[in-house]
């Protein structure tokens, strides 16, 4: 009854005869009638069977406990009771049950090689927000539970110094700029301050600071000490190690 | 930069003299030290002498002449001067000209200048018998007589100036030597 035109573009479009679409309408035709009789049958069925289906429901001479109706209700609620205990029983045994079952089929899995093949893992982390996530992160609460000295500790300082060109480095400095910026005048006046350095000046150039003063004082100390030494060894005496020629 | 605590002192002190700053001075240099001293107790009495003796030809040129001194009285007023001399010298700078001119002081306790009284003492010590400094020649610690009976030694010290506190190695006046000062 139907034939099929291939069209250039390769699409199958159906075509009908007209016997056909006739017959096809009648099909149709009879059997809306029959659906809407059957409604009228049904709802007219209904119509006259609902008072006798209210008294079979609900019997007037019957206690309400023993009606049909009450009972099936109470049927449905036991069976709505019994469905939820049932599911719940279910999730415990779901619960208990699948870590095991899910570690015993993880066991059989290569799951490393499994997401290698299959998981596109560059696609992956390039939709993750990588900046976002670092955002959220308290960077300082985790640098504060990471011991620093005992990490520097292990690192030997000496070995990575060693390996320093320090004449490169110095010879990259920029001596000049650091020399510029020490204030050296104030350096200059508080070495002044702490050495006296007036008071230095004057007792060097003072009189009694000549030469011959000088000799006369160290000719001094050593004839002391020579007139000691005489002493000491004529007295059977061990030199005092006061003295300017003593034991130290 | 500031110098505390530990910083080494800078001094003027001959790198060679170090060594005994502080240490008891010997007979040789006290004695020329008190030579010094007895030289300007002689100038002093000289002037004395010469500005009397203008104050006189000042009241009377015509009937001026030298004053005569007698003998006794020449020397109550020597050992005036050189006790007056010897006691502010010690008290005040804590070394006379002659100590001055030969780097030593006199130094009581813990190494620090004399007390007036103590100063005064030792003076007139030293002046009515000087001999007693002689005894740093046999004493172990170089102490002279008055070193002895008034705790007071003399040491060497180049510093033009006397410390006001302890000497950097003060000369325990019980255990380490002296003599009298600049003088005797």
């Amino acid at each position: 009854m139907a034939d099929a035109q291939t069209s250039p573009g390769s699409r199958v479009v159906p075509r009908v005869s007209p016997d056909a679409q006739r017959a096809l309408d009648v099909t149709l035709g009879l059997a809306g009638m029959t659906v809407g009789a059957a409604v009228v049958a049904v709802r007219t069925a209904h119509r006259v069977t609902a008072p006798v289906t209210r008294l079979l429901w609900r019997p007037p001479l019957l206690p309400r406990s023993l009606h049909p109706a009450t009972i099936l209700e109470e049927a449905a609620r036991t069976g709505r009771a019994e469905q939820v205990a049932l599911r719940r029983r279910f999730e415990v045994l779901l619960d208990a049950w699948a870590p095991v079952l899910v570690e015993a089929v993880v066991e059989r899995i290569d799951l490393t090689r499994l997401v290698r093949e299959h998981v596109d893992l560059d696609a992956l982390v390039a939709s993750v927000d990588l900046d976002a996530a670092v955002a959220r992160v308290d960077l300082d609460a985790a640098v504060a539970r990471v011991d620093l000295d005992a990490a520097v500790a292990r690192v030997d300082l000496d070995a990575i110094a060693a390996t320093l060109d320090v004449d490169a480095v110095v010879a990259r400095a920029d001596l000049d700029r650091v020399i510029a910026r020490i204030d050296i005048v104030r350096i200059v006046e508080e070495v002044l301050d702490a050495i006296d350095l007036p008071a230095i000046i004057r007792d060097s150039t003072g009189s009694m600071a000549s030469e011959t003063v000088r000799g006369v004082r160290m000719t001094g100390v050593s004839a002391d000490d020579a007139l000691s030494r005489v002493v000491d060894r004529a007295l059977f005496r061990r030199r005092h190690p006061e003295r300017p020629g003593g034991p130290a | 930069m500031t110098g505390e605590g530990a910083a080494p002192e800078l001094s003027s002190i001959p790198r060679e003299a170090r060594r005994f700053q502080g240490t008891p001075a010997g007979i040789v240099t006290r004695f020329v030290a008190n030579s010094i001293d007895a030289l300007v107790v002689a100038v002093v009495l000289c002037t004395m002498y010469l500005g009397y003796s203008a104050i006189i030809f000042m009241l009377d040129p015509r009937t001026f002449e030298f004053p005569a001194v007698t003998f006794l009285a020449s020397l109550t007023v020597a050992l005036v001067v050189a006790t007056l001399y010897l006691w502010l010298a010690w008290w005040l700078l804590g070394r006379s000209y002659g100590a001055h001119v030969m780097g030593i002081r006199v130094a009581g306790r813990r190494g620090r200048k004399l007390g007036p009284l103590r100063a005064l003492a030792r003076a007139w010590f030293c002046v009515f018998f000087p001999i007693g400094l002689f005894w740093c020649v046999v004493s172990p610690h170089r102490r002279s007589v008055q070193d002895v009976v008034l705790f007071t030694s003399v040491v060497y010290d180049w510093r033009p100036r006397t410390p006001a506190g302890p000497d950097p190695q003060p000369p325990a006046v019980g255990e380490s030597p002296g003599m009298p000062g600049a003088a005797s």
